[in-house]
């Protein structure tokens, strides 16, 4: 990796300093062993909704919604013997004793966390394994622990598997992983950009904050993976990440806390340009006939970082005072088209923030499809064409919101939102990210 | 009366009692619904229907707050022609031309002969020969439609219902061509200009390809994906019998592989799970592929603008009418949207304004390499011409009521001139980006909620190079990210990859075989003038393929 | 360093000097007219005069909020306090010289007020927040110098018109004929709400502005007005904006000091 001569303040989620002058390079998703864990975690998560195999099993109603086969039934107490169902599962699922297989019993015996060991996810190339390393392994569990004869064998699969094969994912199952069936990413890379706004907000118990952080961690991280952040572009990511995502330098945090009680969209506009100035990032080329000044900067990249801060802060300044997710899209369009207007400078990703809004704008308001801002994520056809600077500011949206929606956060998360919120590093992204940038700065 | 010349006056003049510079008109007398031939038809239609099923059915008094018709509903004209019709009859479930066009296009399959020949030679030692060859396909005549071979007690396909399933080859050596049978022959030297033949015969050489059209019932039955499978079967069939061969033996696993797969074209890819459809359907066909389709070029070689808005037709109705407002939406649909592109005269008029412009300023077509002097210049100049007409003549802002009609015509235009101007389309779509946004900073307004996210995201995505982001403008279509969900975009640009490359003087944008597999007299539709067709679809004269009379009761 | 004044709009014509100037929350709107709080509630539709704000959730005090910084330091709104309903007030505004077009409505809801939801369309410009924020913000709308009887419209659905031509009293057209001339009057009165249902009275909106004056306030650039042609700085601006992206596109490290 090319070395960067840029260091940023690193602070947390109140605006307090955490720790100055660390090399961009340590918030690296290529270096950080924090984002890096984050990302396995991602990958060696899964949830299972223990009481939804017991009640499926119970049924008959396997497979999908009104899917519901007759005198087909077994019962098992399977949340009663959560306990013993989680120690199965462990030893099924280890690879070597004492390896970091977890299975934690959550909600009386309801769902289980289960973290596969990383040596399943090393032994092959796919990031479904977790899923399926699970979903067999439970199988296996049920069968061998509750004696179930062969001729419910297949009510067991789709009890846990739900109706794959015939379907490419698990339809109506009871294993969910945060990541989605390659065959349902839009292209290459787009694994950790599949992740619904709403399980951000979960994860992050609404902590717009660390809703923020942990989104611009996967779509970021995303943005490598597909091959996006290379030459001049890489800069153009990392200084993404620091500054729209983790809060570096105290930007999104200062704009938000300058224009909290009653500054508007406009106001952090004019915070961003500000700042952007004072930090020399900016400066005026020439005055135009009117006495318009155009500005100019002498790096893009930065330019684009500070914007990007400024529309995470007009993201939460604009959604916070109307407890509301439903204005993402109106604040990307229009903070990128006041801030180029009131500079004369390219706006957030170069106008693919300000698309992107067009586009959810219609999709969140229209007959045609999409749904409201907790349902997007980066791989959504609506919401992939910014290069990750809008779920991020989806993702604190969705966070702040009061309870405007119907398919709520909660509802559109079900079990996976909340059995991975009890991971402290998916919880809490900023601390964890923070804390091994110091610790790596000097190596990098 | 205006003194300026403008191609769009005449149809204004038929659209409005008033002259088209006139700002003031009147409104709700004209009796809502009743006013229009069309939807009287409509309604009398729907009478019976609710009367026989005994569930009700279309009725204009519905709407939220007064019937539509409040305003006059205006004719349109088919640009280029002097057909007039309703906006209904341009519907394209109301259109028997679309729908042809469509089917002619996705029951198209061509595929490469070399490879089954190599198998036979090399792997069995059979000879192959023209006159063989010859043998093979009268055979595949047969077959193609439905016709069994080789195999005992089959259930086979009534022809009648299958006239328009037939196989034709090509190839670039004269001589081959000359032993071929002419019946199954597209002749390149026949059917385009000298140059273009040229071209075309130096890129194919000696290849032979065949082209497999199957029939509009299976299109209308099945799907896209349907037709290399069908294809590929029949081929396989054929070459058992023409080359007696044992029925199923391991060499035949070949010819499966190679028509299947290896040596097919196929004229659209699959598309992504959110959108998932086979292949052969419109989301998978890039913009080149359709602007190739389109053999407006054989007749008019040396007028690159008309042979874009032919194209430009072509891909109004196939991306804007079939995709988005049916594929990917339905109901009610899109069709205003796609036809302000190739209705009116309008976008007529733009063109070779932007033509005119062209050759003044820069001394003719694909002359000048891109460069920010030219894309401004050119696309500002247009731009403002569009944008000027609207103000100037009330009637075309009137004709073109939505703000994604006037924003995809105006840059249309800017587009269109700069891919004349440099033969480079990826440029020319530059050009349309940079009209979008001084359309929308000129009118304070653009088009629909979504309209121009593919417009805001353009100007970067033009010449990057990152991972989903760079590809040549040809290359591009409805599956290339920015361009999967929003109307109104992919009629023009076909255009401007037609015009690119038609102002070179290039014999196709993108494939040159698909160029030839359409010069064919047998296609059901006439891809030599869309509009035309499509005019005389809205006119109900035009006969489609496919029709079920000879199997269902008469009526 | 010279200190950093917000500017908010290029170019040196007319039509930019007015989005300019309505743009900037400093400058104050022009009250042109008076439409009583219960007038406005009719025309919106949403309620009706005297009616308590329906709710979609609980006040935030009654169930308290999650974790979480910004919410500690962002005040919401008062209807955001309150759990209002999210609603909305739409405008249409006509080609002919209208005060304001649609993007400029948008750029200028975000700089004056806080908490809105706007979108824009060729023909409609939909305003949604919360029900009693809304009603606040949507008297300035309509009282102010941006609303013109005749040329603007308040629509909810069946928006057709802004590019028709003008009916024989000058007004946009509008499917449901949610407003009429009053020839008596001089003025225009809406006989049904936003989304058409019929008024039990009609409530006037004032005499439509002279074209003579609109052409003066417009945001609108017209070849028989102030064409945008003549406004080559304008036109250079987003030139420029158009460059930068591409050029950023393709390397952004090329992108300095231009």
């Amino acid at each position: 990796m090319k070395k960067y001569k840029d260091v940023v303040d690193l602070h947390d989620d109140h605006g307090r300093l955490v720790a100055s002058n660390i090399p961009i390079a340590a918030l690296s998703p290529l270096l950080n062993p924090a984002i890096q864990k984050i990302v396995a975690f991602v990958k060696q998560c899964v949830a299972v909704n223990l009481q939804g195999v017991q009640t499926a099993l119970a049924t008959g109603e396997v497979g999908g919604k009104w899917s519901m086969l007759r005198g087909r039934s077994t019962k098992v107490d399977l949340v009663g013997n959560a306990e013993a169902v989680a120690r199965d599962l462990k030893e099924s699922l280890q690879v070597k004793p004492k390896d970091d297989t977890e299975v934690k019993v959550l909600k009386e015996g309801k769902n289980l966390l289960v973290t596969v060991p990383a040596a399943r996810l090393n032994a092959g190339v796919e990031y479904t394994t977790s899923a399926t390393a699970v979903a067999a392994g439970l199988c296996h569990v049920i069968i061998e622990k509750f004696n179930v004869d062969m001729w419910d064998a297949d009510l067991v699969h789709a009890a846990i598997w739900g109706r794959y094969p015939q379907t490419m994912d698990m339809l109506g199952g009871n294993v969910v992983s945060l990541l989605s069936v390659p065959q349902q990413n839009e292209g290459m890379g787009y694994a950790l950009r599949n992740v619904l706004a709403a399980h951000i907000a979960m994860i992050t118990r609404k902590n717009s904050m660390n809703s923020a952080a942990l989104s611009s961690i996967l779509e970021q991280t995303a943005h490598w993976e597909m091959g996006d952040a290379m030459g001049n572009f890489e800069r153009f990511h990392l200084l993404g990440l620091a500054y729209q995502g983790l809060n570096a330098d105290n930007i999104v945090y200062d704009i938000v806390k300058e224009n909290a009680k009653t500054g508007n969209l406009g106001d952090c506009v004019k915070s961003t340009v500000k700042r952007a100035i004072e930090d020399g990032v900016i400066r005026p080329l020439e005055k135009a006939k009117s006495g318009y000044t155009i500005y100019t900067t002498n790096d893009l990249n930065k330019w684009n970082a500070y914007a990007a801060a400024g529309l995470m802060a007009g993201t939460m300044v604009t959604c916070g005072a109307a407890r509301a997710m439903q204005h993402t899209p109106s604040v990307f369009i229009y903070f990128n088209d006041l801030l180029e207007r009131e500079t004369g400078l390219p706006a957030v990703d170069f106008g693919r923030v300000a698309g992107t809004g067009v586009e959810m704008a219609f999709f969140s308001h229209s007959i045609y499809g999409g749904g409201n801002p907790a349902v997007f994520n980066g791989n959504h056809i609506v919401t992939r064409h910014s290069k990750g600077f809008c779920i991020p500011c989806v993702a604190a949206a969705v966070a702040l919101d009061a309870g405007t929606t119907i398919y709520t956060p909660e509802k559109l998360s079900g079990v996976v939102g909340e059995v991975l919120s009890e991971v402290p590093e998916l919880r809490e992204p900023l601390k964890y990210v923070n804390e091994a940038a110091v610790k790596i700065k000097g190596e990098v | 009366m205006s003194k300026e010349k403008r191609m769009f006056l005449e149809a204004l003049r038929k659209k409005f009692k008033e002259a088209p510079e006139e700002k003031y008109t009147k409104f709700y007398i004209y009796g809502a619904w009743r006013q229009s031939k069309r939807k009287r038809e409509f309604m009398e239609y729907s009478k019976k229907i609710a009367k026989q099923r005994n569930i009700p059915m279309y009725n204009p008094e519905l709407h939220l707050g007064a019937p539509l018709g409040q305003r006059v509903l205006m004719a349109y004209r088919m640009s280029g022609t002097d057909i007039y019709c309703e906006a209904d009859d341009l519907h394209f479930i109301n259109n028997a031309a679309m729908q042809q066009m469509w089917h002619d296009i996705r029951r198209t399959i061509i595929s490469g002969l070399d490879a089954a020949h190599t198998v036979l030679q090399k792997r069995l030692g059979k000879e192959v020969t023209p006159e063989t060859v010859n043998g093979y396909l009268e055979i595949l005549e047969h077959a193609l439609p439905g016709g069994a071979v080789v195999q005992e007690h089959m259930a086979e396909i009534n022809p009648e219902l299958v006239k328009d399933c037939y196989v034709k080859v090509f190839t670039g050596d004269d001589e081959l061509a000359d032993e071929i049978d002419p019946r199954f022959l597209i002749d390149i030297n026949k059917q385009f200009p000298a140059d273009h033949a040229k071209q075309l015969k130096e890129v194919v050489g000696k290849k032979l390809y065949q082209v497999c059209r199957m029939p509009t019932a299976t299109s209308m039955s099945c799907d896209g994906g349907t037709m290399a499978r069908w294809a590929a079967m029949q081929i396989s069939m054929s070459m058992i019998d023409a080359y007696k061969l044992m029925a199923g033996e391991a060499a035949v696993g070949e010819f499966a592989f190679a028509a299947k797969h290896a040596e097919v074209i196929e004229m659209g890819t699959l598309t992504p799970w959110r959108r998932a459809r086979g292949p052969n359907e419109p989301g998978g066909i890039p913009l080149g592929y359709l602007a190739d389709m389109c053999q407006a070029s054989r007749v008019k070689p040396n007028d690159p603008v008309w042979v874009a808005l032919e194209a430009i037709s072509m891909g109004a109705v196939l991306y804007d009418q079939f995709w988005f407002g049916s594929y990917m939406s339905g109901g009610v649909g899109f069709t205003q949207y796609a036809s302000c592109t190739y209705t009116d005269d309008i976008l007529d008029d733009f063109c070779y304004y932007g033509a005119d412009y062209v050759k003044k300023k820069y001394g003719g077509f694909g002359k000048t390499k891109p460069s920010w002097d030219l894309i401004k210049n050119v696309a500002t100049e247009v731009s403002l011409y569009g944008l000027e007409q609207y103000e100037k003549y009330p009637a075309c802002m009137e004709a073109h009521f939505g703000g994604s009609q006037r924003a995809a015509c105006v840059a249309a235009g800017a587009g269109v001139a700069v891919s004349l101007a440099t033969g480079n389309c990826t440029a020319g779509i530059n050009g349309w980006y940079l009209s979008q946004l001084l359309h929308k900073e000129e009118m304070g307004r653009l088009g629909f909620y979504g309209y121009d996210q593919q417009d805001q995201c353009g100007s970067a995505n033009s010449f990057s190079w990152r991972s989903d982001e760079g590809l040549p403008f040809n290359l591009r279509g409805v599956n290339y990210p920015n361009y999967a969900l929003n109307v109104g975009h992919q009629s023009a640009h076909t255009g401007i990859v037609s015009a690119a490359h038609g102002g070179r003087g290039d014999a196709w944008t993108t494939n040159p075989l698909i160029k030839i597999a359409f010069a064919d007299k047998n296609l059901v539709f006439d891809f030599t003038h869309p509009r035309l067709c499509f005019g005389k679809g809205a006119l109900r004269e035009f006969m489609p393929a496919g029709e079920r009379t000879v199997i269902i009761p008469p009526h | 360093m010279p200190e950093y004044k917000p500017q908010y709009y290029p170019g040196s014509t007319l039509p930019s000097q007015n989005r300019k100037k309505y743009l900037d929350p400093a400058y104050k709107l022009q009250k042109i007219r008076t439409i009583s709080d219960d007038d406005l509630i009719r025309i919106m539709g949403h309620r009706v005069p005297g009616e308590a704000y329906k709710s979609t959730h609980p006040p935030l005090e009654e169930t308290g909020e999650p974790a979480c910084p910004i919410r500690e330091i962002v005040t919401p709104t008062p209807g955001a306090k309150a759990g209002d309903r999210i609603r909305y007030i739409q405008f249409t505004d006509s080609v002919y010289f209208a005060p304001v077009t649609p993007y400029v409505r948008a750029w200028m809801y975000h700089t004056r007020y806080r908490g809105v939801d706007v979108g824009v369309l060729s023909g409609r410009v939909p305003l949604e927040a919360r029900e009693r924020d809304l009603e606040k913000i949507a008297k300035e709308l309509v009282e102010t110098e941006i609303f013109d009887s005749a040329r603007c419209g308040i629509r909810g659905a069946t928006v057709h018109g802004h590019a028709l031509r003008l009916d024989e009293n000058g007004l946009m057209f509008d499917a449901y004929r949610r407003y009429l001339f009053n020839k008596k009057t001089g003025e225009v009165d809406y006989v049904k709400n936003q989304i058409g249902v019929p008024l039990d009275k009609p409530i006037s909106v004032g005499k439509p502005i002279p074209e003579t004056e609109l052409r003066k306030r417009t945001s609108e650039f017209r070849v028989d007005g102030n064409a945008f042609r003549d406004d080559k700085e304008l036109i250079s601006f987003i030139e420029r904006i158009h460059m930068l992206r591409t050029i950023a596109g393709f390397d952004p490290e090329k992108v300095k000091g231009i």
